[in-house]
């Protein structure tokens, strides 16, 4: 396909299919008005999907307990609205910091760890957040949670209401900011660095990387994107609780970018989407059903192809496409972003 | 100084046989990690599994309690074969994520098959007449079923330690956790160790969740509730470490009641804290293995 | 906390909705919205047997309105419970709400049901400061607080000294703590311990032990049901608390459950409103529809008592004003407002919302070989105290 300004967007390989997810969310907007706030929802698990294919997928740090950064978002963003810093869009980005600052803090301790211990220090580091937040429910409201929060409309001039419309168009805008900063990173020198030492960190230590800063870094940043959309959540939401911080929700937010094809970051928005529709649709299902559904899905994945339904998208489309006189290797490479 | 004695003898015993129901559970993972570096997370669920095949059977059909354990421990021994052939043997040498990945899945089909059968509640278990009442053992009163939990505890540990010292298989299996590659140079077959140590681990945590049914009530969500606990032993024996499991399970188990008891309020966070700073500060294990 | 809101967009959305609502003036539409599966999902269930019985006694019509229930599933958890009351509202046009299978849950909608002033009836989330959050909640269960201090009382009045308090460490636990405390120790009586039973617990012997060694004559307990309440009675059962100990909590153990805690379970004491071994014309009616329609094992709860007066009130209110429910009209009525419930009499407290009936004491035990709550004395007409 054509595309204008080849060179600009050859370096940071843009293509046009980005664009196609981008329509598609708008496109929902105007066919769907009664179903907003769940596409909110959606928006806002797609951020949080992303900020974990980038430590998962792209660093191969494997860890169970993001839902901190997370919680630490969301309980912040209530947090700073109970004390009149309600602008969203600064609250969010505030309560990101705060999640990008335990990151930085703990970063450098559980990093060094790999394999079991590294899943296992997440995970407690995620329990002990979730049992201390239900203890102080002084400032967290424990496990009855913080309702009843309010924001200042987005910009001064975009009123909440209980449609949807504006925390849909909102937590879009974020989405699609925080996709294009990140696409850039993962693009750059340092994100085929990160997939380095993914791939082989003992070659990437003999190399003279600075294999640990680099990954304190990723996760900062995933950490600081996590934080956003638990801010947003809040924002849209109206209410925190305990649930924000569960082990279970990270397991889940795995189970999405896996779905979707991992290490690639609209792969985790595509499974975070098609996860949170198919859940909400086949809530007149038994729960136990869908988990029984999703653990069938992980097994399958794992077992047949890690691609996920962006891969299986994406060897359907080579397979469909006409062939065509000039296609050569490398146009090839620019259909397949991130890996 | 009565009331110290009491308290004392109380973590103790409680400790005791918490902490063995534990090892019996994990020494399976503790050997399977070891041996096929393999990280199962699903390992909780032929504990939950057991337990759930051994009390059905004593509800449904009024088997008595030991011949239910057995029905058991060769329930899930021959599920665990099955399960070995068709999906963890793919698993061997892969990564790190696709193990994690694959055993979180068998994890949910395993909770959601659970909750189908049985229902969403707890799965009460009727301990037979001889199990119940307390005994008095002088200082205090003490719960005979928790005396028979430390009784069979002490008679798993013995049984392996005979089958690792004394038996040619326990040999074969040491060495093959050691050095895997020099122990096939000799000529042994270490894919049937892999099976065969495969099938002890998963009949032992079947025999913990069944016996240990008393202590940790078994529900659907049991496979990931008990997950954690179980990793934490693993974990802090390092890999393959079958001696330390022992000490570690019971240490955990007297760790955690002891914090329950004395400082109730934040007993759940003791032996998280704990683990996050052995971990970060000894992360291969506690009692560091000699390297082969 | 607080922010312009957009006064033209909300007269807007409620103008939008009373147009629309206007066009089907002969059908009341009642969202039903809790836990239908996931873990609480006996709640869920509960409230549709009391539902569909009520409306089966008394037909689908309430003098010329016509009423409609519609059900959506929270799984149990407070986010989706905000997102499927705003569905109710918003797609499906209810006029009102019955609800919230935990506390959590209908804070997080009261949002949405103060911006558009639906009548909202709780069928027994207890919390005490939650009807506060919205002066639309019309509470049909209990005030938590209240339990404990009926709890408290009666047992001062049948000598108990000491007292050990054993809660769940969340907010109804506390909440119960709190109560109790004051009640127990104002009525003459000591606390001699406190405990706060971290929800992820799986061993329950260190806090069987602790009360043990305090050698208190009465214990007060919250835990959760189910697995819960099943592994600490247990746990007491075999320090020997259950024999010498009065022990006491709510709805640990109610009929329903009893059979999952194996004979431990008996003498187990609970403070609560509603036992369905209560002998007015009203249970009876509710106990025959109830079994009529759902098989002769099956036995009311409070869940499902509190979701069948819902549907009371709900009828009540629709034969009087018709189809097209006004928020503030329909609480205006309700204040004060008496009726004659399968527990008894029960008055809405005109201030608070919050229901003034008849407590029982409950114990379980052997009735003709099965372990059954019996009633072992009544206090009437308890006013709640409401607020934390």
């Amino acid at each position: 396909m054509d595309m204008p300004n080849a060179r600009f967007l050859n370096r940071h390989r843009f293509s046009l299919w980005e664009l196609v997810p981008l329509i598609v969310a708008i496109g929902c907007y105007y066919l769907f008005p009664g179903y907003l706030t769940l596409g909110a929802a959606v928006l806002v698990m797609a951020i949080f999907a992303v900020s974990l294919d980038l430590v998962i997928g792209y660093a191969g740090i494997v860890t169970l307990g993001h839902s901190v950064f997370f919680g630490v978002g969301a309980y912040g963003a209530a947090k700073l609205s109970i004390a009149g810093i309600d602008t969203p869009i600064a609250a969010a980005l505030i309560a990101g910091a705060m999640a990008a600052v335990l990151a930085v803090l703990t970063g450098p301790f559980v990093l060094r760890l790999k394999h079991l211990p590294l899943i296992m220090v997440t995970v407690a580091i995620a329990a002990i957040a979730h049992e201390a937040a239900n203890k102080m429910s002084w400032l967290t409201g424990g496990h009855d949670g913080l309702p009843n929060l309010a924001f200042e409309p987005v910009l001064g001039l975009f009123n909440w209401s209980i449609w949807g419309t504006t925390s849909y168009l909102y937590v879009l805008a974020w989405l699609v900011l925080l996709v294009i900063i990140s696409r850039i990173v993962v693009s750059s020198s340092f994100g085929m660095a990160l997939q380095g030492i993914r791939q082989n960190e003992l070659r990437m230590r003999v190399m003279g990387a600075p294999v640990l800063k680099q990954q304190v870094i990723i996760y900062t940043y995933s950490a600081f994107l996590a934080g956003i959309a638990g801010a947003l959540y809040a924002q849209t939401n109206n209410f925190v609780s305990l649930e924000t911080l569960t082990v279970d929700l990270g397991v889940f937010a795995l189970a999405m970018i896996v779905l979707g094809g991992l290490g690639r970051i609209y792969g985790a928005i595509i499974g975070a989407a098609v996860y949170m529709i198919v859940q909400y649709l086949a809530q007149q299902w038994d729960p136990y059903f869908w988990m029984l559904a999703i653990g069938v899905l992980l097994v399958l994945v794992v077992r047949f192809g890690k691609g996920g339904l962006l891969g299986i998208g994406e060897k359907a489309w080579l397979r469909l496409r006409p062939a065509r006189p000039d296609y050569t290797p490398a146009k090839r490479e620019k259909l397949e972003p991130g890996e | 100084m009565a009331s110290a004695a009491s308290s004392l003898t109380f973590i103790l015993l409680y400790g005791v046989s918490y902490g063995l129901v534990l090892f019996i559970i994990s020494i399976g993972l503790v050997i399977t990690m070891g041996l096929m570096r393999v990280m199962n997370l699903a390992h909780g669920a032929f504990a939950a599994i057991g337990g759930y095949i051994a009390v059905s059977v004593m509800t449904n059909f009024g088997i008595p309690f030991p011949l239910a354990v057995v029905a058991a421990v060769a329930g899930v021994v021959a599920l665990s074969v099955v399960l070995e052939r068709l999906v963890f043997v793919n698993l061997y040498g892969a990564p790190e994520l696709d193990q994690v990945l694959m055993t979180i899945g068998i994890n949910f089909i395993v909770i959601g098959g659970l909750t189908i059968f049985f229902g969403p509640n707890v799965y009460p278990i009727s301990l037979p007449d001889y199990l119940t009442g307390n005994i008095d053992l002088g200082i205090r009163n003490f719960e005979v079923y928790r005396l028979f939990v430390i009784v069979m505890g002490l008679i798993v540990v013995v049984g392996l330690w005979v089958m690792f010292e004394k038996t040619s298989f326990g040999a074969k299996l040491r060495a093959a956790v050691d050095n895997p590659s020099m122990t096939r140079v000799i000529g042994i077959n270490v894919n049937r160790v892999f099976i065969i140590a495969f099938g002890i681990g998963s009949g032992l945590a079947a025999l913990g969740g069944a016996i240990g049914a008393g202590m940790l009530p078994l529900e659907p969500y049991y496979p990931m509730k008990y997950l954690v606990l179980v990793l934490v032993v693993v974990a802090l024996s390092g890999f393959g470490n079958m001696r330390a499991s022992l000490a570690v399970a019971v240490l955990v188990g007297i760790v955690d009641t002891a914090g329950r008891f004395l400082v109730p309020s934040f007993g759940g966070f003791i032996i998280y804290i704990v683990l996050v700073v052995l971990m970060v500060l000894r992360p291969e294990g506690l009692f560091t293995k000699r390297a082969a | 906390m607080v922010t312009q809101r957009n006064r033209l967009g909300t007269i807007t959305v409620a103008a939008g909705l009373m147009l629309s609502t206007a066009a089907m003036a002969d059908t009341l539409k009642v969202g039903v919205v809790g836990p239908m599966t996931g873990p609480l999902a006996v709640m869920g269930e509960q409230w549709r047997q009391g539902i569909e019985t009520f409306m089966e006694l008394n037909g689908d019509t309430a003098g010329d309105t016509k009423i409609e229930v519609v059900y959506r599933d929270t799984t149990g958890n407070p986010a989706n419970a905000k997102q499927m009351a705003q569905e109710l509202i918003v797609r499906e046009r209810v006029q009102a709400l019955v609800g919230f299978g935990i506390s959590p849950s209908a804070a997080a909608a009261a949002p949405v049901i103060n911006e558009v002033k639906i009548p909202t009836f709780l069928p027994h989330v207890a919390s005490p400061a939650l009807m506060e959050a919205s002066p639309y909640f019309v509470r049909l269960g209990q005030n938590i607080a209240t339990n404990a201090e009926v709890a408290a009382k009666w047992a001062r009045e049948n000598g108990m000294e000491s007292a050990y308090v054993a809660v769940a460490d969340y907010a109804p636990g506390h909440d119960v703590a709190n109560a109790f405390k004051p009640a127990f120790e104002g009525a003459g009586g000591t606390v001699t311990g406190s405990d706060n039973i971290p929800l992820s617990t799986v061993d329950f012997s260190p806090f069987a032990e602790r009360i043990a060694e305090a050698q208190p004559d009465m214990v007060q307990l919250f835990i959760p049901p189910g697995a819960q309440a099943v592994s600490m009675v247990k746990a007491m059962a075999a320090r020997g608390l259950m024999e010498n100990t009065l022990i006491m909590g709510q709805g640990e153990a109610e009929d329903s459950d009893i059979q999952l805690f194996d004979g431990t379970i008996k003498n187990f004491h609970s403070a609560i409103y509603y036992s369905e071994s209560l002998d007015n014309p009203e249970n009876e009616a509710f106990l025959e529809g109830l079994q009529a329609k759902f098989g002769e094992d099956v036995l009311p709860s409070t869940f499902t008592l509190g979701a069948y007066d819902a549907m009371a009130l709900i009828y009540a209110l629709a034969t009087d004003m018709g189809a097209d429910f006004d928020g503030d009209a329909v609480m205006a009525e309700l204040a004060g407002y008496s009726w004659a419930s399968p527990r008894g009499k029960i008055t809405l407290d005109a201030e608070s919302r919050e229901p003034i009936q008849d407590f029982v004491i409950r114990r379980v035990e052997d009735v003709d070989g099965q372990l059954r709550n019996v009633v072992v004395d009544t206090i009437q007409q308890v006013h709640p105290i409401s607020g934390s």
